[in-house]
C-alpha cells in the first residue's frame, strides 16, 4: 500500500471518528451538563487576576 | 568507496545519516531498489548502504535519489593509501546532537522552573518562558521534527512523530493563549495545584511540557548514539594484526621494506619469533609456526620447504625463507576482514520498542483528539473549548520518559555490568538475548586456557620423575618453541633453577639434545630418540598411544643411551568452565563446543566440562557457517570466542561474547566482551542482558502510562500545567528510579568457587 493511500485511508478513518463522536456527544451528553460547564466559564476570571485557572473545585 | 567487477558492475558503499530507526532503513532500500539496475542493502547500525550498480553508474544520482526520501548521503572519503583503515572521524551527527542537548538543556531549565515554582513566576514571566523555549523547540527539536515529516510522506509514525506532534502542539498552543488567550496578560500565574478541574485553556501555556520533552528525549538520543557500535573498529583491530614490515631477500641480500612494497613471488626471510608478513610458501628452513590467532590450533605447525603458511602467523622455531603468494587484499587475513565487515553489515538491527509503539499509539491519540474535537461540538459547547481539549490530547499524549526509557537502563545495566567485568557495545544487542538457545563455545582460550601446559610424566619404573623433568627442561628452555616453554615452565616450578647445557643442538621440527651435567640428552619425538637408538619401551609406548587418542603431544626424554620418560604436554581446560557449562545448561540452553582443533582434542575436553555436541576441525571460513546453519535450524545463537579465527563467527552470531583475555579482533566483533576470561561470565552476561531488557519494556510501560492515564483528564477538559508537568515529572523519576534497581544485580562470577585458580591462566 502506498504511503498516499495509506494517509488517505487514515484521514478518511479520522473523519468518521469525528462524526462518529459528534453524533453520539450530541444524543448521550444532556443538555444540563453543557448548561453546567457554560455557566462555569461565565464565572468572574478577571484577567489581571493573579490566578489564571478556575478553581473548578470552589464551583463544585 | 567503489569497486569494479569486471563485466557485471561496481559496487558503492554510501555513509547515510538522518535514519533514527531500522524502518528508515527499510525504506531508503526500497526506494534504491526501484532504481533501475541498482541493487541495495541498507544497514540502520552501521548508518551505511551498500549498492551494487551498473559499471559507470553515477553514485550522484544514488545520492540525490536518498536525499529526495529525507535524509543524506554521502561517499566515504578514500582512504589514504590502498588497504590502509581509515582514520575514525569525529561524528558530525553525535556533535550536533551535543551542541542540541547543552543548548536545550541551558534554556529549559528556566522555563522548567518558572513553570513548576509560582515563586519564580515573576511578572511577564510567561514571556520569558516563551524567549527561552522557542530556540528549544523550534531548534534544539529540529532532527524531530524533520525526521517526523520524512515519516509523513511515507505514511508511518515513530517515536519521533509522537515527540514532534506534542511539543509543537504544546508551542503553537502557547503562542495561542499568549498572543490571542489570557495567557499574556501580566501578573499571570500557574498556582501550584494538582486538584482535577475544569480549566481555562486559553490561560494555559504547557511550554514547560515542551521544552522538558525536548530536553529528555534529546538526553536519551545522545547516549544511545554515543553508545552505538563502529563496526569498522573489528577490520582496523583485523589489519592491525599484520607485519609491519619485513625482510625482502633478493639476491642474498636481506632489505627491510613496509609490508605494502611486497609482491607476489618474492621471498622474504622470517626469524625466530618474527610474524610472517603475508601468506606464501616455505622456500628455505624448517621450524614451527603458531597459527593459533588464526586458525585455533593450540599446538604450533611443523612447517618446511613446500608447506604453505600464513601471514600474521607467528615463527616459533627456526628461520625460514618464503615466497609471498598472496599479497594485501587477498591474503587470508584480508579475507577474514572482509567475512567479519559482511557479517556486522548484514546483522539485522531490531526496530527500537519505542518505535513499534509509537507506529501504533500516535495514530490512536490523533484519533482520539479528533474525538473529543468532535464530541465536544456535538455536545454544543463551545469551539473554542473542544479545540483546547483535543490540543491537550495531544500534549499529554507525548510521554517525556520515553526518550530516557532505553539509555538509563543501558547505562546502569552496562555500568553494573562493567563492574562484574561483563562490557555491553548497544541496546541492540539486548532483544536476542530473550530468545537464544543454544551457546557456541571455541574451545581454545575460551574453554581451555590456550595455553600448553604439561600434564603428565610417565617414567620408566626405577627412573626419578623430578630427574627426567629437570634434564627435559633444561635443554627445552633454551628453545622457542611452545611446547619446548611449557616443558620448561614445569620443570622449573617443580624442581627449582634449572641447569644450563653445557652443549646444545636444536633439530628443527624433531627435538633437541645437549649435554646437561655430564649426561647426553636427548628430547624431542620418539622418532629422534629411535635415531639415537633410544626406543621405548612396551609401558611407554602405551602410554604414548592413550595420550595421543585424548589429542595430547607427547615428548620423549632419554639420556646416556635410553629412553626414560614421556612428557605429555595438552590444553588444559579452565577451572570454571565445567561450572560454567552447567550453569548454561541450568539456564535451558545448549552448548556446543566448536574448534579448529582435531577431534579427538576436542572430545577430551569436550568430556571434561560436560559438553555433549561437537564441532571439530573446522576452519575459520567455516565457523561463521556453522553458527549460520545452527541459526537457519531455527536457533537464536550466542557464540562465545577469543581468536581472531572466531571473528566472523562472533559477528555472525545473535549474541556474540568475546572474551577479554582474547585478541581486539574477537573483542571489537563482539557484542558483548567478558573481560575476566573466566566462562561463567557468559552466563551472568546473559542474565545481565536479559535484566537489562526487562528493565527496559518495564520503563517504556511507565513511560507511556502516566501520560495514557492523563489522556482522559486531557479529553474532558481537566489537564492543567502542573498536572501535565506532574505526569512529565513522575514518569521520568520512575524510570530512572527502576533503572537504578539493576545495580543490585548479582553474577555467579562473585561467588567463591571450590577449584583453584590455575596459575598459569
Amino acid at each position: 500500500m502506498s504511503a498516499v493511500t495509506r494517509l488517505a485511508l487514515f484521514g478518511a478513518a479520522l473523519a468518521l471518528v469525528f462524526v462518529a463522536s459528534f453524533t453520539a456527544a450530541g444524543a448521550l451528553v444532556p443538555q444540563a451538563v453543557v448548561t453546567r460547564w457554560e455557566h462555569q466559564g461565565q464565572t468572574p476570571h478577571s484577567p489581571a487576576s493573579t490566578t489564571s485557572h478556575q478553581h473548578g473545585g470552589s464551583e463544585r | 568507496m567503489s569497486t569494479t567487477t569486471p563485466g557485471t558492475g561496481q559496487s558503492i558503499e554510501l555513509q547515510i545519516g538522518g535514519m533514527t530507526c531500522a524502518s528508515c532503513a527499510n525504506r531508503i532500500e526500497r526506494k534504491l531498489n526501484k532504481l533501475d539496475g541498482v541493487q541495495a542493502s541498507v544497514n540502520y547500525a552501521t548508518e551505511k548502504a551498500t549498492v551494487t550498480t551498473p559499471a559507470g553508474y553515477d553514485p550522484a544520482a544514488l545520492v540525490a535519489e536518498i536525499e529526495k526520501t529525507g535524509y543524506t548521503a554521502a561517499l566515504p572519503a578514500p582512504a589514504a593509501t590502498p588497504g590502509a583503515p581509515r582514520e575514525d572521524a569525529p561524528d558530525p551527527e553525535l556533535t550536533g546532537l551535543r551542541h542540541r542537548l547543552i543548548g536545550a538543556a541551558a534554556l529549559s531549565v528556566p522555563v522548567i522552573a518558572m513553570s513548576m515554582v509560582p515563586a519564580l513566576q515573576f511578572t511577564y514571566w510567561q514571556w520569558a518562558s516563551l524567549t527561552l523555549a522557542a530556540p528549544v523547540i523550534l531548534w534544539a527539536a529540529w532532527p524531530f521534527h524533520r525526521a517526523a515529516w520524512a515519516n509523513l510522506r511515507h505514511g508511518s509514525a515513530t517515536m519521533d512523530t509522537l515527540i514532534s506532534m506534542g511539543t509543537l502542539a504544546a508551542f503553537l498552543w502557547s503562542l495561542y493563549a499568549l498572543f490571542l488567550g489570557t495567557a499574556g496578560t501580566p501578573g499571570m500565574t500557574h498556582p501550584f495545584e494538582l486538584t482535577i478541574a475544569p480549566s481555562d485553556g486559553a490561560a494555559n501555556i504547557y511550554l514547560e511540557v515542551g521544552t522538558g520533552v525536548t530536553l529528555f528525549i534529546l538526553a536519551g538520543r545522545y547516549f544511545e548514539k554515543r553508545s552505538k557500535r563502529q563496526a569498522g573498529a573489528a577490520l582496523r583491530a583485523l589489519l592491525e594484526m599484520g607485519a609491519k614490515e619485513v625482510s625482502l631477500l633478493r639476491d642474498g641480500v636481506e632489505t627491510k621494506i613496509p609490508v605494502e612494497q611486497l609482491t607476489a613471488g618474492q621471498e622474504f626471510v622470517v626469524r625466530p619469533g618474527e610474524k610472517i608478513a603475508t601468506d606464501g610458501v616455505v622456500v628455505a628452513g624448517t621450524s614451527a609456526v603458531d597459527a593459533s590467532m588464526l586458525t585455533g590450533e593450540s599446538v604450533p605447525v611443523e612447517v618446511a620447504a613446500g608447506d604453505a603458511v600464513a601471514g600474521a602467523t607467528v615463527n616459533a622455531g627456526g628461520r625460514l625463507v618464503v615466497r609471498a603468494t598472496r599479497v594485501g587484499a587477498d591474503t587470508q587475513l584480508a579475507q577474514m576482514a572482509r567475512l567479519v565487515e559482511q557479517a556486522q553489515t548484514g546483522k539485522a538491527a531490531v526496530q527500537r520498542l519505542a518505535d513499534r509503539i509509537s507506529g501504533v499509539f500516535v495514530p490512536v491519540v490523533i484519533a482520539l483528539a479528533v474525538a473529543t474535537l468532535g464530541a465536544w461540538l456535538g455536545a454544543g459547547l463551545p469551539a473554542s473549548a473542544a479545540f483546547t481539549a483535543a490540543v491537550a490530547v495531544l500534549v499529554i499524549a507525548c510521554p517525556c520518559a520515553l526518550g530516557l526509557a532505553t539509555p538509563t537502563a543501558l547505562l546502569v545495566g552496562t555500568g553494573r555490568g562493567a563492574q562484574l567485568g561483563i562490557l555491553i557495545k548497544g541496546p541492540e544487542v539486548l532483544e536476542s538475548t530473550r530468545t537464544i538457545d543454544t551457546v557456541v563455545l571455541d574451545k581454545t582460550g575460551t574453554v581451555t586456557t590456550g595455553r600448553m601446559t604439561l600434564t603428565e610424566v610417565v617414567t620408566e619404573p626405577g627412573q626419578d620423575r623430578r630427574e627426567s623433568l629437570r634434564l627435559a627442561g633444561a635443554l627445552e628452555a633454551a628453545s622457542e618453541h611452545p611446547i619446548a616453554q611449557a616443558v620448561a615452565r614445569a620443570a622449573a616450578d617443580e624442581t627449582g633453577p634449572l641447569p644450563t647445557p653445557e652443549d646444545f643442538t636444536n633439530l628443527e621440527g624433531r627435538g633437541v639434545h645437549g649435554v646437561i651435567d655430564g649426561h647426553a640428552v636427548v628430547v624431542g619425538r620418539p622418532s629422534l630418540l629411535a635415531d639415537w637408538s633410544q626406543h621405548l619401551s612396551p609401558a611407554l609406548l602405551q602410554a604414548k598411544a592413550r595420550a595421543e587418542s585424548e589429542g595430547k603431544t607427547v615428548v620423549a626424554v632419554g639420556w646416556d643411551g635410553q629412553a626414560r620418560a614421556l612428557l605429555v604436554v595438552a590444553d588444559t581446560v579452565k577451572p570454571t568452565s565445567d561450572l560454567a557449562v552447567r550453569e548454561l545448561q541450568a539456564m535451558g540452553l545448549t552448548p556446543v563446543l566448536l574448534t579448529g582443533d582435531n577431534e579427538a582434542a576436542a572430545r577430551h575436553i569436550a568430556a571434561q566440562v560436560g559438553i555433549e555436541q561437537v564441532i571439530a576441525e573446522v576452519l575459520p571460513r567455516d565457523k561463521a557457517q556453522v553458527v549460520s546453519r545452527l541459526q537457519a535450524e531455527g536457533k537464536t545463537v550466542a557464540m562465545v570466542g577469543d581468536g581472531v579465527n572466531d571473528a566472523p563467527a562472533l559477528a555472525v552470531a545473535d549474541l556474540g561474547l568475546a572474551m577479554g583475555t582474547g585478541t581486539d579482533v574477537a573483542i571489537e566483533a563482539s557484542d558483548i566482551t567478558l573481560v575476566r576470561g573466566d566462562l561463567r561470565s557468559a552466563v551472568d552476561a546473559i542474565r545481565l542482558s536479559r535484566a537489562t531488557l526487562r528493565t527496559i519494556k518495564t520503563n517504556l510501560f511507565w513511560a507511556f502510562a502516566y501520560n495514557v492515564a492523563a489522556l482522559p483528564l486531557a479529553a474532558l477538559g481537566l489537564l492543567n500545567p502542573m498536572l501535565a508537568g506532574a505526569a512529565m515529572a513522575f514518569s521520568s523519576a520512575f524510570v530512572v528510579g527502576n533503572s537504578l534497581r539493576l545495580r543490585t544485580f548479582t553474577g555467579t562470577t562473585t561467588q567463591p568457587t571450590d577449584t583453584p585458580e590455575d596459575p598459569h591462566a
